[in-house]
């Protein structure tokens, strides 16, 4: 019964966000075709920088769809749906002031979070993947080597996705209001990118930039291994970093609903 | 007196954010001085006046990245507070009710929230001048002051925005949730459309707030666009002016 609530109250959100995924989505495909049009007319008289590598002109398409144009807006299609669907979970019940008769319900409290949890993620999972999904035509049409490069950036913007959306859902429930719980998260997101550079620019503190740069490599887009040639890889580690952090809010969010007062 | 009240309503998230800017400003500016010498840092007195101006030239830039971030996510966030906070904790029926007129209310909070952005403004860049100072005996502010100004007007037309998309949508979130992403896709926009996007210096210290030190610093050798600036004011007003209109029609 609550999922069904969840959904109704979540709906017009998730298919705005679904619709502008695929419009941006749309526009970053035209940008390959564009793109590609662009160089088939330089191949035609190849610059000596072109002529003197070997590399395969597709495989160029391909990454520069991936690294140039779906990752930066992906990147952001992430950080706004796991951002704002985060923080209007639970921050729905709050702003309605229903969330004491919620969880007076003769039901686990969990169940709140993980039916919260089950819609939003579904959710980004869509709203991410129907804008990668976008260019796949766009791709076939340039005649790009596979679609193969795109999809594997696919799963790290996923995670990295819920974790924004674990952090938005649960500075959310500790602050008791959406947009205190969507401004601290987004404060937090800003941090993150700012201060390692600030800090290794102004105080040559290298730990934390290389720290963070090791969990962002999920959006490096495959540019070393374009260029040196090497085969496409998954970074594992930085995937499961994330995902550990989206479980780690999960079972936050779960143990400060369990023990909360009403 | 509604004033007041959202001036006071604000006031702890304010210093939330003065306690950032100044953090931050303080980190930027106290290595300005900073040397190596046989791989330790230390402080060292600049003798002519080009040293000091160098030094100058670092700690205004870093001050400026610092105000840029912290003034437009502090404008967003304080756009869809004041009246978009009493639409979302339903308080409006009761307010309403008050011998005042509703212009009267949209303009309050406005300018309660102008105050509060002076105010976020000006305590960092005193403390930038108060640290430099401190560190190069002189003060060559160069072009800390007209970044300044563009910086706050950017700053009064992002929460004007905000403002009118909260009062729009009745809601503080979707009105903070629609300003961070109309920001979030400008800088993104100078990333992938530079040429669409050069008419306007600030461009550059957006970029710094990416890129730091990294890149070279220009702003020194370009001017000021006062005609943008107006341009910029004369949205402002019509925001404003737009979320008074919608605020007098809507049924409440």
């Amino acid at each position: 019964m609550y999922l069904w609530k969840a959904w109704q109250d979540s709906r017009t959100r998730v298919v705005v966000y679904i619709l502008a995924a695929l419009c941006v989505g749309g526009l970053s495909g035209l940008q390959v075709v564009s793109y590609a049009n662009y160089h088939l007319q330089q191949m035609a008289t190849p610059p000596r920088w072109l002529a003197r590598l070997s590399w395969n002109f597709y495989m160029l398409i391909t990454f520069e769809a991936l690294g140039a144009w779906v990752i930066p807006y992906a990147k952001v299609a992430a950080l706004l749906a796991g951002l704002s669907l985060g923080a209007s979970g639970v921050g729905g019940e709050y702003g309605a002031g229903t969330m004491p008769f919620v969880l007076t319900r003769p039901a686990p409290r969990r169940n709140l979070l993980f039916t919260d949890w089950a819609i939003g993620l579904t959710a980004i999972v869509i709203v991410v993947g129907s804008l990668a999904f976008c260019v796949f035509p766009f791709l076939c049409y340039a005649r790009a080597q596979g679609p193969g490069n795109v999809l594997i950036a696919l799963p790290g913007l996923w995670v990295w996705a819920a974790a924004i959306y674990g952090l938005a859902s649960f500075t959310t429930l500790v602050a008791g209001s959406a947009s205190k719980g969507l401004v601290l998260s987004a404060a937090v997101v800003l941090t993150y990118g700012f201060l390692p550079d600030a800090l290794h620019s102004w105080w040559h503190v290298e730990a934390l930039l290389k720290a963070r740069d090791w969990t962002l490599q999920i959006f490096n887009g495959g540019w070393d291994v374009f260029f040196n040639g090497a085969s496409v890889q998954f970074h594992w580690g930085a995937i499961a970093f994330w995902l550990a952090v989206a479980a780690g809010f999960l079972g936050a969010s779960v143990a400060w609903i369990q023990y909360r007062e009403l | 007196m509604f004033f007041w009240n959202c001036w006071l309503r604000n006031r702890y998230r304010l210093v939330a954010y003065l306690a950032a800017a100044c953090g931050l400003v303080l980190l930027g500016t106290l290595p300005v001085t900073l040397k190596s010498v046989h791989g330790h840092q230390v402080y060292w007195h600049p003798r002519t006046v080009g040293d000091a101006i160098g030094a100058w030239d670092l700690g205004v830039n870093r001050t400026l990245v610092v105000l840029v971030l912290v003034m437009l996510f502090f404008a967003a966030d304080l756009g869809s507070r004041g009246l978009g906070e009493s639409a979302a904790r339903k308080e409006c029926d009761f307010l309403l009710t008050r011998p005042r007129t509703r212009r009267n209310f949209v303009w309050s909070a406005w300018l309660a929230a102008l105050t509060q952005l002076c105010v976020l403004e000006l305590a960092p860049i005193t403390i930038a001048i108060v640290t430099l100072f401190a560190q190069t005996s002189g003060i060559y502010s160069g072009h800390l002051w007209p970044l300044s100004l563009e910086i706050f007007v950017v700053s009064v037309l992002v929460f004007s925005g905000a403002y009118a998309l909260t009062l729009a949508t009745g809601s503080s979130q979707s009105g903070f949730e629609l300003a961070f992403s109309l920001l979030i896709i400008y800088t993104l926009g100078l990333a992938l459309f530079p040429p669409y996007f050069t008419f306007y210096d600030l461009e550059w210290v957006l970029r710094e707030s990416s890129y730091l030190d990294v890149v070279p610093w220009h702003l020194g050798n370009q001017p000021v666009h006062y005609g943008v600036l107006l341009m910029m004011a004369a949205a402002t007003a019509a925001l404003t002016f737009l979320a008074q209109f919608g605020f007098e029609k809507k049924d409440l």
